[in-house]
């Protein structure tokens, strides 16, 4: 079952329409308690902030069960699937990674140099495919299907170009993963057999329904220690990361330990950079805190996404949000504020 | 004579000025097309000394041009960005002539002369702004500094067209309040740790950071000033030990080297620390020295030396704005030849009007009459029977609760002593207003959930929350605690109020008692009591209030709806009066609008909430009724307000032959507007309560607090701006002071806000206290 439908865990006020909060002059609030499709992510948490006509699309217009009415349904579903190289990139670099750390688990031997081949392959097998098909309307009907990437779909002019930095950058990120001496402390871990590769988060104990994954994450000892990959540099932000104070909850959880005894580090590929995040009970209360808050903002949007109600949805016209937007052929405000 | 902070551009209404035009050409990236434009204006502003607007501004409808306050050709100017380029060409023609006579040049003629007074401020005055606020000027120097603190005067400058008078230049003063010492102090490594450690406390506190917030900083790279904000101390990096830095499609060894090699005359020692910060606005945080930042300090934080100095009273803001006057010389318009007139503006009287303050009815109908006359003493009087009345009569409703008792929760490591007396002093104001016993349930806690776990065992009440700062804490119990009414009181605000009363001063005591005042005032608030209300009904029925929080993540909507009594308030009941407030959350926090089909829902709910508990709503629905939005109706708001009344008709919830008007009411004047008193003896003075500017039919200058009760500095009005003719916008303004006599947080005061609006603002503050902002 698709985690957004499975049954709340979160227990808010009825009223869809005011926020879960009481706020200190509401009336008492009644006894039934509303519930939620509703499941965190970050990913979703970001989409939300950016732009909610996309996040419409993403989560309701797109989705076979909800925002039926929506004239434009089927097309919604055939962008949802479009990615773009940013992404791709960073989900190749992930299944890389991924699968040269399982390998040193089962003691398979580890050849970083035909691991970045297929990657490679894997990439041009999806540019291939979407030069050929970029209207996506013959997908392969492959167990591993190639991706329809953006660029092409958009019929960018430099759509070669682009990709082929892409895969560049792929290529180098990959290639630091695998022989930088600095990162060799999180190889060596990553291959211990009690290493957890690309674990789904959830959060049973907290009463909070998220829905995540994280990249690796081991016990050495009676310390925890959660690593997060980016393809990118460090750009100074990781002392205020949501994303990293939710893995915090969740190794808290999940190894039942201390925040004492956990260190959460963002490697950054290009570089690389390993950026130690700070924990602290007081970061997991407001991180806790922030999750309901994205719930109910969330929340407050829901009834119009199941009503397929798009203008409640206002788009959110912005640069760097619209071109990489899947959705730009459907959207009229991010069309126009692209083409004026 | 009413005077405004107003000169007038000569020859007033017969004004002219003659433009150039010129096109944009050139290629784009399309996506930056929108504010092009804008940026176009702003580079011939600060870089060419030219005053220009866009030309659909002056009723050109779909122009692409550029209109020029210059006689002279334009030789052409090449502009380009990271993805665009383009040029502005004069386009060859004859001159135009803008003319105060036509009504669709008078935002044009405004905004060009506003710029030109700009150019001449920048460039004749020793001033110096933020980037980004081109409005707002600072003093080159402090005029006061105390523990650490500096403070500057600041001016904003605006411009406004008044029909048949001509365009009017407002100069308002205020007070900046910045660090004396930059972040090279509070982050001096090489002070002892124990000094280190009190420095940073302190800059945290300053800036708010245990808050949530960021903290907001002053960077000043020898050339401009900009807002930024705090990300990450230096830990041992200096300007010489950054790495490698890339700006703007260049790259630096380090931040020292982008230095030397951008800002030469710049004196930076490579050892200097450097701060992380980030720009609004700008991608990723960045290095900057820190000796170049200071914090910028909100006024609740400024030592107790620097607490009343914002306080400017009308004779000395009057002085320091002929003081700007005075810098800016024979031609402040720079190469516009056009001048002021040397005194403010006095509206004629036809345009000034004395709203009278309202009868007011108390509990056991008490009565406070309106004043007689417009003399000082029966205002003084009137505010001071609010107080009196209330002691004396009780609160006009209390609702039927069964059992009249308060929880106190409060941390252990709180004064005992001190909750002991917030508590009984708290109680005995409770019961002179109600005439109800109270009780109260003292719930101390270690940890804040253990005090929600024993709150959780007993029926919702009414809980008095002492709390320390942290908007996690706040959330969590406005979260954990659903249904409760609910007044929280900081653990460092009642510790310093106790501390004061116990001291040998006796504003101390006086200080206390207004604050246990004020808490209990809210406290009945919570509990939907009404306190008193207008005798008469006003103009509307009813008043709808709709307000955007500052970061736009959260807007309110508060529904006052005054029944009239008929005269009979002997008969009055709880009903006859009731206001219902929501705080939602809003989705697109990057949009200050409120997205129209939510608006309308909201709106729809809004009324029903606050008129189906009445049985008589059906048959007698809403029969008049003022929407005041906060700022402006933008985007499709208007189309969300129509449907919401539609609906409401079609409902029975408002009358068909309904009366519905609305109108915007800036809180914080855009226009930078003030209003003053010229007494007979020549002594300028704040405006009485209730006195109205019409400046033209749709927009009007409204001062709710005044000089009855204001004792230091000058009123802030509001400015209204209706759609319909002036007489409708002279029953808002008066419905809109009849509402701000219903100042329940604080009788004897006037009140700024119509209470409708004053709730909304107080959800929103209390919202946008509670929320988690950091981490993202």
């Amino acid at each position: 079952m698709d985690p957004l439908y499975q049954p709340t865990l979160l227990d808010l006020d009825s009223k869809p329409s005011a926020s879960a909060t009481p706020s200190a002059l509401t009336k008492p609030a009644p006894t039934t308690r509303k519930v939620t499709n509703i499941s965190w992510s970050y990913s979703r948490r970001s989409m939300f902030e950016q732009c909610v006509r996309r996040y419409y699309y993403a989560y309701y217009g797109s989705a076979a069960r909800t925002a039926k009415s929506d004239a434009y349904k089927s097309e919604l579903r055939r962008l949802k699937v479009l990615t773009n190289r940013f992404e791709r990139s960073g989900e190749l670099l992930h299944l890389g990674i991924a699968r040269y750390l399982r390998a040193a688990q089962e003691n398979t031997a580890t050849n970083g140099t035909r691991l970045m081949e297929w990657l490679r392959s894997i990439l041009r097998r999806d540019i291939a495919y979407s030069v050929r098909d970029p209207e996506g309307l013959h997908p392969p009907n492959d167990q591993y299907p190639p991706k329809l990437l953006r660029e092409y779909h958009y019929h960018l002019q430099d759509a070669e170009r682009l990709l082929e930095e892409s895969e560049q950058r792929l290529v180098e990120t990959f290639h630091t993963f695998t022989t930088h001496p600095d990162l060799e402390v999180f190889r060596r871990a990553g291959s211990t057999s009690n290493a957890l590769i690309e674990h789904r988060l959830r959060l049973p104990k907290r009463a909070l329904r998220v829905d995540g994954r994280l990249d690796l994450a081991y016990q050495d000892g009676g310390q925890v220690t959660v690593v997060d990959w980016k393809s990118g540099a460090a750009d100074g932000s990781g002392d205020e990361s949501l994303q990293l104070a939710v893995y915090a909850l969740w190794a808290i959880d999940n190894f039942s330990t201390a925040v004492d005894h956990l260190t959460i580090y963002k490697v950054h590929l290009t570089g690389p950079d390993i950026v130690s995040f700070p924990v602290s009970e007081r970061m997991l209360t407001l991180a806790r805190i922030r999750i309901v808050q994205d719930i109910e903002r969330m929340m407050a949007m829901e009834r119009y996404g199941n009503a397929g109600v798009v203008e409640a949805f206002t788009a959110t016209p912005y640069l760097k949000v619209c071109t990489q937007c899947p959705f730009q052929r459907i959207c009229q405000e991010g069309k126009q504020y692209l083409h004026d | 004579m009413i005077e405004l902070n107003l000169r007038i551009v000569q020859p007033g209404a017969t004004l002219t000025i003659a433009v150039r035009r010129a096109h944009i050409t050139g290629s784009s990236s399309a996506a930056e097309a929108p504010d092009l434009m804008e940026l176009v204006c702003s580079h011939l502003q600060s870089r060419r000394g030219l005053a220009a607007i866009p030309a659909s501004r002056a009723g050109f409808v779909g122009d692409s041009s550029v209109l020029i306050a210059t006689t002279r050709t334009l030789p052409t100017v090449h502009l380009a960005g990271d993805d665009w380029e383009l040029d502005v060409v004069d386009a060859g023609s004859a001159l135009e002539t803008l003319s105060f006579a036509n009504p669709a040049h008078h935002v044009a003629l405004a905004e060009l002369v506003q710029r030109a007074l700009l150019i001449q401020v920048a460039r004749g005055t020793d001033l110096w702004r933020i980037n980004g606020r081109p409005r707002t000027w600072y003093d080159r120097k402090p005029f006061r500094c105390a523990e650490g603190i500096a403070a500057y005067r600041r001016y904003t400058m605006s411009c406004i067209a008044i029909p048949e008078v001509g365009i009017g230049v407002a100069v308002d003063v205020g007070t900046g309040f910045f660090t004396s010492d930059s972040l090279a102090y509070f982050f001096d490594p090489h002070v002892p740790q124990a000094e280190q450690t009190r420095r940073q406390r302190r800059f945290e506190r300053l800036v708010e950071r245990q808050r949530g917030r960021k903290g907001t900083l002053l960077y000043d790279n020898s050339r401009t000033h900009t807002i930024a904000y705090f990300e990450k101390p230096p830990n041992g990096v200096t300007c010489a030990t950054t790495g490698p830095i890339r700006l703007n499609g260049e790259s630096y060894v380090s931040l020292l080297e982008y230095y030397r090699a951008k800002y030469p005359k710049l004196t930076v020692a490579p050892n200097a620390p450097v701060v992380k910060v980030s720009f609004p606005g700008r991608g990723r945080p960045v290095w900057v020295a820190a000796d170049r930042v200071h914090a910028s300090v909100m006024n609740d934080n400024v030592p107790q030396a620097l607490k009343q100095i914002d306080k400017i009273a009308p004779a000395e803001r009057k002085r320091l704005i002929e003081g700007i006057w005075h810098q800016l010389g024979p031609r402040p318009f720079g190469f516009l030849a056009l001048d002021v007139v040397d005194e403010f503006w006095r509206p004629e009287e036809r345009l000034v009007v004395r709203i009278a303050p309202p009868a007011l009815l108390y509990g056991r109908s008490g009565i406070v009459k309106a004043p007689l006359s417009t003399d000082i003493a029966a205002y003084h009087a009137y505010f001071r029977r609010r107080q009196l009345m209330l002691d004396q009569s009780g609160c006009y409703a209390i609702p039927t609760v069964e059992r009249r008792q308060i929880h106190c929760v409060y941390p252990s490591s709180a004064s005992e002593e001190a909750v002991r007396q917030l508590v009984e002093d708290t109680v005995a104001a409770l019961r002179r207003w109600t005439n109800q016993d109270w009780r109260v349930t003292p719930v101390p806690y270690v940890t804040f959930m253990t005090a929600v776990e024993e709150l959780r065992q007993v029926d919702r009440g009414v809980a008095l929350l002492v709390l320390d700062g942290e908007p996690a804490t706040y959330f969590e119990a406005a979260y954990q605690l659903q249904g409760w009414r609910l007044k929280r009181v900081t653990k460092h605000k009642l510790s310093e109020k106790h501390r004061d009363r116990g001291g040998h001063s006796g504003n101390g005591m006086k200080r206390w008692q207004q604050y246990v005042q004020l808490t209990a005032l809210d406290l009945l608030q919570q509990m939907d009591a009404v306190l008193w209300r207008t005798l008469h009904p006003n103009h509307y029925e009813a008043q709808l209030a709709i307000d955007v929080g500052y970061d736009s993540r959260h807007y309110a909507l508060s529904l006052l709806h005054m029944r009239d009594m008929c005269g009979k308030p002997d008969h009055a009941t709880a009903s006859d009066f009731r206001i219902v407030t929501r705080a939602l959350s809003k989705a697109d926090p990057r949009q200050e609008t409120i997205n129209h089909v939510i608006l309308a829902d909201e709106i729809w709910q809004t009324v029903r909430e606050c008129l189906v508990p009445d049985e008589r709503a059906v048959d007698d629905p809403i029969r008049s009724l003022l929407i005041l939005r906060d700022g402006r109706v933008v985007g499709r708001e208007r189309e969300g307000i129509e449907a919401a009344v539609k609906r409401l008709r079609d409902d029975g919830l408002l009358a068909n032959d309904a009366c519905v008007d609305v109108v915007e009411i800036r809180k914080d004047s855009l226009k930078s507007l003030r209003m003053w008193e010229i007494e007979a003896t020549g002594e300028v003075t704040n405006a009485l309560e209730g006195t109205a500017v019409r400046l033209c039919d749709t927009m009007a200058l409204l001062t709710t607090t005044g000089r009855a009760t204001l004792h230091q500095g000058t009123a802030e009005p509001l400015l209204l701006t209706g759609e319909g003719n002036s007489e409708s916008l002279l029953r808002a303004a008066g419905d809109v002071f009849a509402g701000a006599q219903l100042n329940w947080a604080s009788p004897a005061m006037a009140q700024r806000l119509p209470l409708a609006l004053k709730r909304t603002d107080s959800e929103l503050k209390a919202r946008a206290a509670q929320e988690v902002r950091r981490l993202r």
